[in-house]
Order: C-alpha cells, then sequence, then structure tokens
C-alpha cells in the first residue's frame, strides 16, 4: 500500500488537482455565459480544439524552453536573446495560423453539415487566440524560468499549470472576443 | 580545430543531415548528443522561427482536425449538453485531466522504453502496471470530485440536482474517466511499441498522437454516456 502511494502519484495527484480547478472555473464561466457564448453557431465545434491549443503551442514553449535551459544554451532570465525571442515569435505565428484553421474548419462544418453560414467564428477564433496567447506565452516563459531558478524541472510542473491557466484564459478570451465583435 | 569553430561548423548543417563532426565533437569533447542536437537544430539567429513552425505545423493541424470532429459531435447534441448543466461544467475539467492522462502515459512509456524497462510483455513491468493503478485511483478520485463541484454549482444556477441525476452525473464522469485511461494505456503500448520498433523516438509522436485520440473519443465517449443515461 505504501508502494502504490509514492512520491510519483503524489506528483500526478497534485498535477490532475490544478488540472480540475482549473477546468472547473473554465466550466463554470461557460456555465455563465451559455447565452453570450455557447448559443453562437459553430462555437461547439471551435471549443474543443481552442481549449487543446494552448497546451499544445505553450507546453511546446516551455518543454523547449526547459531543454534549453537544461542544456545550458538559454539563460533563465528575460532578455533579448535570438533563441528566446525566435521561440516566442513561433508560437505567436502557431497560435495565429492554428486558430484561423480552426476557425475556418468550425465555419465549413457548421455550413456543409447544418446549413448555417457564419463567417465571423474565424474572426473570433482568431482574436480570442491572440488573446489568450498574449496571457499565456509571457506566462509559460516566466514560471518556466522561475521553477528553473529555484531548483525545479519546469517539465514537471507546467503542464498542470498551462492546462489549468490555458482553459480559463480561453474561455475568458473567448467571452470578451464575443462580447466586442 | 577548435571547439569553437566545430560548433560553428555544426551550426551550418542542414538539419535532416547527420553529420559525422556530431560523433567526433560528443567522443572528444564529451558534450552530450542532445546538446549539439539543439545547437545543429536552433542555434542559428535566422532559422528558430521557422524550424519551430516548420515542425510543429502538421501536427497541430492534424490536432486542428481531429479536434473539429470532435466538437461536430458536440455541436450536433448541443442541446443536451446546455440542458445538462452539470456535464457543461465538466466538460472542460475531463478534457483537460483526460489529455494529461495521455500525455503521462505516452512520456512515462516512451521512457520506460528507453531504459529498456520493457523487455518482456509491458504487462508484466511492475512499473507500468503501478502507472496504471495510479492512473484508476487519482482517475476515480478526481473524477468523482469534479462531479461534486459541478453539481454543487450547477445546484447554484437553479438546475434541478436530484439524487437520480447525481448518480447518473458522478456515473458518466466516473465511466468516462476509466474508459479513456484503459483507452489511453493500451494505445501507448501498442503505438510505443510499433514507434519504438521502427527505430523512432516515441517522444516525438506519442504526445500529440495520443493527446489528439483522448480529445476526440473522450467526447465520443461523453456523447454516448450522455445519450445513454439522459
Amino acid at each position: 500500500m505504501k508502494l502504490l502511494f509514492d512520491k510519483e502519484f503524489d506528483e500526478i495527484l497534485s498535477g490532475q488537482v490544478i488540472s480540475l480547478i482549473g477546468g472547473l472555473i473554465a466550466g463554470i464561466l461557460l456555465a455563465v455565459y451559455t447565452d453570450n457564448l455557447l448559443l453562437i453557431p459553430a462555437m461547439f465545434i471551435l471549443i474543443p480544439g481552442f481549449l487543446e491549443l494552448r497546451g499544445n503551442i505553450s507546453g511546446s514553449l516551455s518543454s523547449r524552453l526547459s531543454s534549453g535551459l537544461f542544456l545550458g544554451v538559454i539563460k533563465p532570465k528575460i532578455k533579448n536573446d535570438h533563441l528566446l525571442n525566435g521561440n516566442v515569435i513561433a508560437s505567436f505565428i502557431l497560435t495565429i495560423l492554428i486558430c484561423a484553421i480552426l476557425g475556418l474548419l468550425a465555419f465549413l462544418f457548421e455550413y456543409i453539415l447544418f446549413g448555417i453560414f457564419y463567417i465571423k467564428i474565424i474572426f473570433i477564433a482568431v482574436f480570442a487566440g491572440f488573446i489568450a496567447n498574449a496571457m499565456l506565452i509571457p506566462l509559460s516563459v516566466y514560471f518556466t524560468f522561475y521553477l528553473f531558478r529555484k531548483g525545479h524541472d519546469p517539465n514537471n510542473f507546467m503542464g498542470a499549470i498551462l492546462t489549468a491557466f490555458g482553459d480559463v484564459a480561453s474561455v475568458v478570451s473567448l467571452i470578451f472576443v464575443v462580447m466586442i465583435l | 580545430m577548435s571547439l569553437k569553430h566545430k560548433l560553428m561548423r555544426l551550426r551550418k548543417v542542414r538539419k535532416s543531415k547527420y553529420h559525422p563532426l556530431i560523433k567526433h565533437v560528443h567522443k572528444k569533447h564529451n558534450i552530450s548528443k542532445r546538446t549539439l542536437f539543439y545547437v545543429k537544430e536552433y542555434c542559428t539567429h535566422t532559422n528558430v522561427t521557422s524550424v519551430i513552425i516548420r515542425e510543429s505545423l502538421i501536427v497541430l493541424i492534424f490536432a486542428s482536425i481531429i479536434s473539429s470532429f470532435g466538437g461536430f459531435g458536440l455541436e450536433k447534441w448541443k442541446d443536451h449538453f446546455l440542458v445538462l448543466l452539470p456535464i457543461l461544467i465538466l466538460f472542460p475539467v475531463l478534457n483537460s485531466m483526460i489529455g494529461n492522462y495521455g500525455i503521462i502515459f505516452s512520456s512515462k512509456y516512451s521512457t520506460m522504453l528507453h531504459e529498456g524497462k520493457i523487455e518482456t510483455h509491458p504487462l508484466k513491468s511492475k512499473e507500468l502496471m503501478g502507472l496504471f493503478y495510479h492512473m484508476i485511483i487519482i482517475g476515480v478520485f478526481t473524477a468523482t470530485l469534479a462531479s461534486i463541484f459541478a453539481l454543487v454549482f450547477a445546484g447554484l444556477r437553479e438546475f434541478n440536482v436530484t439524487p437520480d441525476v447525481t448518480l447518473k452525473i458522478i456515473s458518466i464522469s466516473l465511466l468516462d474517466s476509466l474508459l479513456m485511461i484503459a483507452l489511453l494505456f493500451s494505445l501507448s503500448i501498442l503505438l510505443g511499441n510499433y514507434i519504438y520498433k521502427k527505430k523512432e523516438d516515441p517522444n516525438n509522436f506519442l504526445i500529440p498522437i495520443l493527446t489528439s485520440i483522448a480529445d476526440f473519443f473522450n467526447i465520443i465517449v461523453l456523447i454516448g454516456l450522455v445519450l445513454l443515461f439522459f
């Protein structure tokens, strides 16, 4: 029994509880803003990919930075460094491209399968993606460097941190963009 | 030739080519192959952004298409989700947690393969089975906890939380988590072994493939369970 509840168990459980908190906040926001958000055509098609994107892009960014930090080719300080700049710029470009693709797929699915022409979903995806990543990319860089400076392996924590923050940031940015557009 | 000159030369080598210089620098200067890979992959001022975009784009597009198919299922049955407030609240929670199970299984199984810990049948590995039992216990705990929070909040939003609904919501959350843990565990073994036998690094393929599959099947299983119970 003692072997089953070891350090690995604690680490995985902690990560899952952090994800659970982030997911619950995102779920509650979805429930509260159902009328503004979920009644929009194609929004349900967009949401799974949109939520996944934060982990895929910011998670990969954090993982690449962690590798660079451990290898000593990146210094854990936010400064004008070509590796850091390249990573951040690439993450932003990928966000815009993939959000546009997600928006386009949502638009096409909705039009072809449900007969609803709602092109605004592409703009919602791109603007919301940009806002969410404007919050998450600096956060990923800051926390990765911070954890490394404190002697931790960022890989063990960043997945859970980014999933939790990512879910909340994604839903908040979608609500914000839907309200202003 | 000094080490600096060798590293400068290495930076100019096309990333798709394996250069003998890597082996030479690795042996002579005791610099790890991972460091040299990083130097060759990213250490020119011009190509960091383009390398990352080029290598990530296809996987991300693939993941987007799979997610959109899952989203199509949600859109088709959205009336069910909009009426069932606890399920709506649970959706991002289950999605995140199940995505994390995919990441944990794939990264840990990849490491076990690299370390030579899976020599006979994978199910005979104590470490792997230990990981599976961890996931089952954590899955039961977190799914129950998430359901309770979702029900409490839905109740506060004037959703009629009866004992029957409570039981159904907890059952959906538990069954979804357990089914997905079993599916991801099986897939990480099958795909991990296949990729490893092809002499590729499972780390590079297993995580994006498994997280996309996890997201897609989570939606399918969730829709199936909601239709079954309600």
